[in-house]
């Protein structure tokens, strides 16, 4: 198989760990432990959710926390997945705020921290850091669900903890 | 909003090759430089490298492209004249009817305004100001990394074609596999490919 149908045949896996990191930021309050330290994730003010079966329905939802709403967790029960979603990451005591596309591992609307840099080359240097830093800390979290994703017994335990928090709170 | 002010959108790449020799490589970035679209020509577009700081200038330099020790930062400027075709197709009209009466009522041939629509849009194109598009590219000579702040399919695909033909290497776009190859390495990252979707409910509702 090629290195192009190889990508596309697994973009699945940026939806599967979406819904993986909004599962996780539920029950761990937003903390996550990655090889490079503590990361504390939240959704914000919109999430895409896409129906894997034919037609592909859409939803869209906006507001205060769209993705622990009721909505958006029984579209999720019923199959739809996360495909974009806005979300805030603070490591190291900075914060980005970004919106995701997990299948396309694709980052839009990056608002990176505070750049102290005067002129453009320290600009350029430090914002390009900065964003290095978010795509390094989302692959970080990427690979911890990797490990489980790859780990039979650990990932099926990890799909009925998602499934029976997706029930007791719709 | 890009490189240098703004949120940040960028396309993510990684490199398929690393430069040795980066005199050669300021050579090749002039070799492929933007050159003014003349729309005398008759050309519709032209693309190219110019400098971040001046998307006027193509005087590079390794001083005026690298921004610190790892970054090199170029603009892709392409320039493209655009005749509007709803406009083309009003004249168009205007001098069928007009070559209709002057034949006593007899429209041209299906070819014959093929001809006239041709020579209208080649006449126009001379005539009109090519428009500016600026795509700002940051590449990460030690990580390998690229963030090129385009995302219309042309502009990609040319950014693409020049950054190969430029660099003598390509690029791989950022995918849920291509980061798994880089945090699981290239064996292990073959095991996702066995993988079945992911079911985190058995029974959907």
């Amino acid at each position: 198989m090629d290195l192009g149908k190889k990508i596309e045949a697994t973009r699945q896996l940026g939806s599967e760990f979406l819904t993986w990191m909004l599962f996780r930021s539920v029950i761990q309050e937003g903390i996550f432990e990655t090889e490079a330290g503590q990361v504390e994730l939240w959704f914000e003010d919109k999430i895409t959710l896409v129906s894997p079966f034919a037609g592909g329905e859409i939803n869209i939802l906006k507001g205060e926390a769209p993705a622990e709403s009721r909505e958006s967790l029984t579209a999720l029960l019923k199959g739809k997945q996360i495909e974009e979603a806005k979300m805030s990451i603070t490591f190291q005591e900075r914060r980005w705020d970004f919106a995701f596309n997990g299948p396309k591992f694709l980052f839009s609307g990056v608002k990176v921290p505070a750049v102290l840099g005067d002129t453009d080359l320290e600009t350029v240097m430090e914002r390009f850091d900065l964003m290095a830093t978010l795509e390094e800390t989302m692959a970080n979290l990427y690979h911890e669900f990797l490990n489980l994703r790859l780990d039979d017994q650990a990932w099926g335990v990890e799909c009925h903890n998602v499934e029976r928090w997706l029930r007791t709170s719709v | 909003m890009g490189a240098l002010n703004g949120r940040m959108s960028p396309l993510t790449f990684h490199t398929t090759g690393k430069v040795d020799n980066w005199d050669k490589i300021v050579d090749s970035i002039t070799r492929y430089r933007f050159q003014d679209l003349d729309p005398a020509s008759g050309i519709e577009q032209k693309f190219g490298w110019v400098l971040m700081s001046d998307p006027f200038s193509d005087e590079f330099e390794k001083t005026r492209i690298f921004y610190g020790e790892d970054l090199v930062g170029l603009t892709f400027r392409i320039d493209s004249i655009s005749v509007p075709a709803s406009q083309l197709k009003l004249h168009l009209n205007k001098r069928i009817k007009e070559l209709t009466e002057e034949a006593g009522g007899q429209k041209p041939s299906k070819r014959d305004t093929e001809a006239l629509k041709e020579d209208m849009h080649s006449a126009w194109v001379k005539k009109m100001v090519p428009t500016i598009k600026l795509f700002e590219m940051v590449y990460n000579t030690t990580t390998g990394k690229v963030w090129f702040f385009g995302k219309s399919k042309g502009a990609v695909e040319n950014f693409l074609d020049t950054f190969h033909e430029t660099f003598g290497f390509g690029l791989l776009p950022e995918a849920p596999f291509t980061v798994a190859q880089r945090k699981l390495g290239t064996d292990k990252v073959e095991d996702l490919l066995e993988l079945e979707e992911a079911r985190f409910v058995a029974e959907i509702d």
